[in-house]
């Protein structure tokens, strides 16, 4: 496994802070570049502006469980106690939304919560087990203290001098090329 | 020495659970069970608007629009129009024998608990005497006359009150609407049913009863030995069972009609739907291809009402206008127990009236009125033969020239 | 543009205390998981498992004979049992208030508790659903609770307050596991950067999804913890809401109040907060987390306790009082029983420790003492059991004096409890070895060092 006949994955450059890694980030979101990705340890409060980058999607998959959780509920309550097999109990009326709401509204979270999970691990294209990043050495840190900004070399704009200058003149603590 | 009993409890606290009168006090007011005692008395009993309605009455509403329009019957029959069940149990007649515990258990398979369990709050009778003690509340002479009774001057002679108590078979059951698994259910003539092979056994039934009528099979009661109820099956080297001959001698007491229920099953008061239906079977095959299904009234004895020497019990279809069980909710004693919880019992009672001898020697002290209506008259700071005592009384512009009517021996 | 200097009467208290770095908290946290256990964490789970063996020996003896091997009767059919469920449930309330509730509110101290406070939420919800599983009489015949098809064709009845507990409870259980997990999912990335080889690189592996703290990942990720926050927050108060149902739809004098669904979600954000303060009282003095579970920490904890703690004060005098005020006699009867009948010592135990115990943490020195703020809490957990178990007695006087009756468990009602004590100590050490106890991208995101607009955070005066 000859280092020069490894295909190149992307450039890494490594910052200490994340204000550092912000201004980073914007100088390449300006650049227009578009496979690129910054990682820290924690969310950095205002990284998604400086990304560039829309909302989240993942409220339309927690709405859609939901919705579905709360009509499944009610209507298998109807089908189970008013349609398939009607039993006079307590005097009650077969169906009401009233008694049907506490298993409607819990089948609504529940739903809701695996929308919500599902959707994004599907947004996030996780669970994602090899990664040429985790292979990294120096990567460890990511999740430690330390905060990465990775411009992946299938990006159109790459190129290996001028993407390199670029990371350069935002004051890395290091430069490194990744692996595939 | 621990004795077993029953009834651990012996004063009715004031509540108007029996309800009671002196031979005076009826003539004044006859129908004093449901209008002037109890929280049911202080409001009308067709309040015109409702939440929700019954199955029974939309299914009524529904079942005559289809009869009057093509003269068929709406399927599925929610609410028969042929039988509903009812029955009175009169307090005057009943003496409190307990031939009718004894009858029901017979009929219907009740498991024998011993004095371990019955000491423990845990005898299976579906039917039960309840059993109250009651004394004038104040002390009536001696150096503590005039005085509360307490614990220490109660008198030597108290009065007693019985009341028979089983499933009462409520139109608006709680314990039907708390099962969460359908196992009790109601019918479409009027009985709660129970059904054995759907119980879980969360007990939740039992405890919305207002009445606690339902009991539960903690143990394998016909299974094992009544000493070895307790051991664990993994314990032992076999399985406590019953010697083989025991148990087959144990078959021949049971009656085949009715179910033997297994541990971890609820079982209440059934109104002995197997002869019910036994009597329904019989009418059917003697109708034929006719409509004649009504089965006549005094066919269907339930087995308390057959053991009963005093015929307190009357059991019949409340549809039959002149069943002997619809003439006994006509009378005026007729009231239900905890009849404010709008549970709409089948099962009510004709309130009882005593009639205290002038010759014996604490005659004074008892005309006044039973000693459970004095409590009740303490404990709810009201006189139920006071001068406002109609309560609920849809017709209030009649106020008391109504009651005259009744009173036709004797006055005041 | 750096943040300017606060006016140092405003400066609040850091929530990691000595001015910690990043690295110092990812080590502090992953220590305890990296390191080979201490002595004293190995004697806690084997006493705590021996503890816990209780709980299946007596369960099966309790299915092999029969319910009535626990001390019910006719009335009381609910026992020990069901306080011990309610009990149960309600600690687990504060593990999810703190993790949702918090989080909307925007309180960051949440951030170095919630780990190890949703974690007590599952275990307890572990133990108490084994209550309402075990207590039914034909436990093989639980499953007809759910709406599946079976034999007998017939469905579930869904107005009985049961079948709401059992959709609720399974929600509460899985939605705080969904919720738990995803906050481990940046966690267990760390300690999968630090193990070296091996299972325990694999699992973490596994585990972590091949988290790589990427900021689009991040992205998604933040709005999904917004959305099981808010999904989770009406679930905790819709979850005791349900369980106080199944005292509140029936028609007991005492149970039939409108008041207990406020009443028990209260009382549950109460016990559990006690509970969460009895486990990491001693938890962050033994693994030395006191940097990260500050005497600040412990201080609102305490004032949360003290909040909820009045709140159910207020919830018992307003029912005596509705019980005069509302003329029912059959409830005036049952509140005055509370108090001065058989169980009088039970409603004693339980006004003394929920009622005065919290008004303690009124006064700083008390909140801010360790050793006290940990007995008081031991005390507000018993007051919320003997409360549960107040509630459950009124079967035993209710409409009919002939029924009335006293309850006395058996020893296997009080070993079956004090072994679920033991199942859910042996889950919290289990827990503590193999996952990180705190939060730890969460709190390195409210410290100084995160902020980019901080000088910490690598803020410079004048750039942008």
């Amino acid at each position: 496994m000859a280092q020069d006949s490894q295909k190149l994955h992307g450039l890494l450059a490594q910052f200490d802070t994340p204000a550092d890694l912000m201004h980073a980030a914007e100088m390449i979101r300006d650049h227009g570049y578009s496979r690129w990705d910054v990682f820290s340890p924690f969310p950095i409060h205002g990284m998604d502006d400086a990304m560039g980058l829309k909302n989240s999607k993942v409220g339309w998959f927690t709405f859609i469980g939901g919705f579905t959780g709360f009509f499944s509920g009610m209507g298998m309550i109807w089908y189970m106690n008013e349609f398939n097999y009607p039993l006079i109990v307590g005097g009650k009326p077969f169906f009401s939304p009233i008694f049907s709401f506490p298993v409607a509204y819990e089948l609504t979270i529940l739903l809701g919560a695996f929308g919500t999970l599902l959707g994004m691990a599907f947004l996030n294209r996780l669970p994602r087990l090899h990664n040429p990043l985790l292979k990294h050495s120096s990567f460890k840190r990511a999740t430690d203290d330390q905060f990465f900004l990775l411009i992946e070399a299938s990006d159109a704009k790459f190129d290996s001098s001028v993407t390199r200058q670029l990371l350069e003149s935002t004051h890395p603590v290091k430069i490194e090329e990744v692996q595939e | 020495m621990e004795i077993a009993c029953t009834q651990d409890h012996g004063s009715m606290e004031g509540r108007p659970i029996i309800r009671e009168a002196n031979i005076q006090q009826f003539r004044k007011h006859p129908d004093f069970a449901a209008s002037s005692m109890g929280i049911d008395s202080h409001f009308p009993h067709d309040l015109p608007s409702k939440v929700y309605n019954h199955p029974y009455e939309s299914y009524e509403k529904k079942a005559e629009e289809k009869q009057k329009k093509d003269g068929t019957t709406l399927y599925p029959i929610i609410k028969s129009s042929v039988h509903q069940w009812a029955m009175t149990i009169d307090l005057n007649a009943c003496t409190g024998c307990n031939a009718c515990v004894v009858s029901c258990q017979s009929e219907n398979n009740i498991p024998i608990v011993g004095k371990d369990q019955v000491r423990r709050g845990r005898e299976m009778h579906w039917l039960r005497i309840d059993r109250y003690f009651s004394a004038p509340v104040t002390v009536p002479e001696g150096s503590d006359k005039g005085k509360i009774r307490s614990e220490k001057n109660l008198p030597a002679d108290p009065q007693v009150s019985v009341q028979p108590m089983a499933c009462v078979h409520c139109e608006n059951a709680p314990c039907e609407s708390v099962c969460p698994v359908n196992a009790t259910v109601h019918d479409e003539e009027g009985l709660n049913l129970m059904v054995y092979n759907r119980c879980v056994g969360t007990r939740y039934c039992s405890n919305n009863c207002p009445y606690k009528v339902r009991r539960f099979n903690f143990f394998d009661y016909n299974l094992r030995p009544l000493d070895s109820l307790y051991d664990s099956p993994v314990m032992l080297d076999k399985l406590p069972r019953r010697p083989t001959d025991e148990f087959e001698i144990a078959k021949l007491v049971r009656n085949p009609d009715v179910s033997v229920r297994m541990r971890g099953v609820m079982e209440k008061c059934t109104y002995c739907i197997q002869r019910i239906e036994g009597a329904k079977i019989a009418q059917k095959i003697k109708a034929g291809a006719s409509d004649a299904v009504e089965v006549p009234d005094g066919v269907v004895r339930t087995a308390c009402l057959d053991a009963c020497p005093a015929e307190a019990i009357t059991f019949g279809n409340k549809l039959d206008p002149n069943s002997a069980v619809s003439k006994s909710i006509k009378n005026p004693r007729n009231y239900s127990v905890l009849g404010y919880l709008e549970t709409r019992a089948r099962t009510t009672y004709l309130a009882r009236v005593r009639n205290p001898n002038p010759e014996m020697p604490d005659y004074q002290e008892s005309l006044k009125s039973p000693y459970t209506t004095q409590e009740y008259f303490k404990t709810n700071a009201e006189d139920p033969f006071g001068h406002h005592g109609h309560h609920g009384d849809n017709h209030s512009d009649h106020g008391h020239g109504a009651d005259d009517n009744h009173a036709k021996e004797g006055s005041h | 543009m750096q943040v300017p200097e606060t006016p140092k009467d405003l400066v609040r208290t850091p929530l990691v205390t000595n001015e910690r770095s990043l690295s110092w908290i990812t080590n502090q946290v992953a220590q305890f998981i990296e390191n080979k256990p201490p002595m004293w964490w190995w004697i806690a789970l084997i006493f705590s498992a021996s503890v816990a063996v209780l709980v299946p020996y007596y369960i099966s003896y309790l299915i092999g004979t029969g319910v009535g091997v626990w001390g019910l009767q006719n009335p009381v059919m609910w026992g020990w049992a069901i306080v011990n469920f309610v009990f149960w449930i309600g600690i687990g309330h504060a593990g999810t208030l703190i993790s949702a509730i918090l989080f909307l509110l925007n309180q960051k101290w949440r951030t170095s508790i919630n780990r190890a406070a949703e974690a007590m939420t599952i275990f307890a919800v572990m133990c108490a659903g084994i209550f309402p599983l075990i207590h039914v009489g034909r436990v093989w015949f639980a499953w007809w609770l759910f709406p599946l098809p079976n034999a007998n064709q017939i469905w579930p009845q869904f107005r009985s307050p049961l079948l709401w507990d059992v959709f609720a409870v399974s929600t509460y259980f899985t939605v705080s596991l969904l919720f738990w997990y995803t906050g481990l999912v940046p966690d267990l990335a760390t300690i999968r950067d630090r193990v070296k080889s091996g299972l325990a690189k694999f699992s973490y592996g596994l585990f972590s999804l091949g988290w790589t703290g990427s900021n689009r990942h991040w992205r998604n990720y933040e709005k999904a913890y917004l959305l099981l926050a808010g999904l989770s927050t009406p679930l905790v108060l819709s979850v005791h809401s349900i369980v106080s149902f199944d005292f509140a739809v029936s028609q007991l004098p005492g149970w039939h109040t409108t008041i207990f669904p406020p009443y028990f979600v209260a009382g549950a954000i109460f016990s559990g907060f006690g509970m969460v303060m009895t486990l990491l009282i001693p938890l962050r003095t033994i693994c030395k987390l006191e940097d990260l579970i500050t005497v600040k920490h412990v201080e609102l904890m305490c004032k949360v306790t003290l909040a909820t703690g009045t709140m159910v004060g207020y919830a018992y005098a307003m029912e005596f009082f509705i019980a005069y005020y509302g003329g029912n006699p059959y409830e005036l009867e049952t509140f005055i029983n509370r108090a001065m009948g058989p169980y009088w010592w039970a409603y004693l135990a339980m006004v003394s420790c929920n009622v005065i115990t919290p008004q303690f943490f009124w006064v700083k020195k008390f909140r801010t003492d360790m050793r006290i703020v940990f007995i008081l809490s031991i005390f507000v957990n018993i007051g919320m059991w003997f409360e549960r178990f107040v509630i459950v007695m009124t079967l035993h006087r209710d409409f009919i004096p002939a029924n009335w009756d006293y309850y006395t468990p058996t020893k296997v009602d009080v070993l079956t409890f004090v072994g679920t004590f033991g199942m859910f100590m042996t889950l919290f050490l289990l827990f503590m070895k193999f996952l990180p106890m705190i939060a730890i991208s969460e709190v390195k995101g409210v410290t100084p060092q995160a902020n980019p607009h901080h000088k910490l955070g690598g803020a410079k005066e004048g750039k942008h």
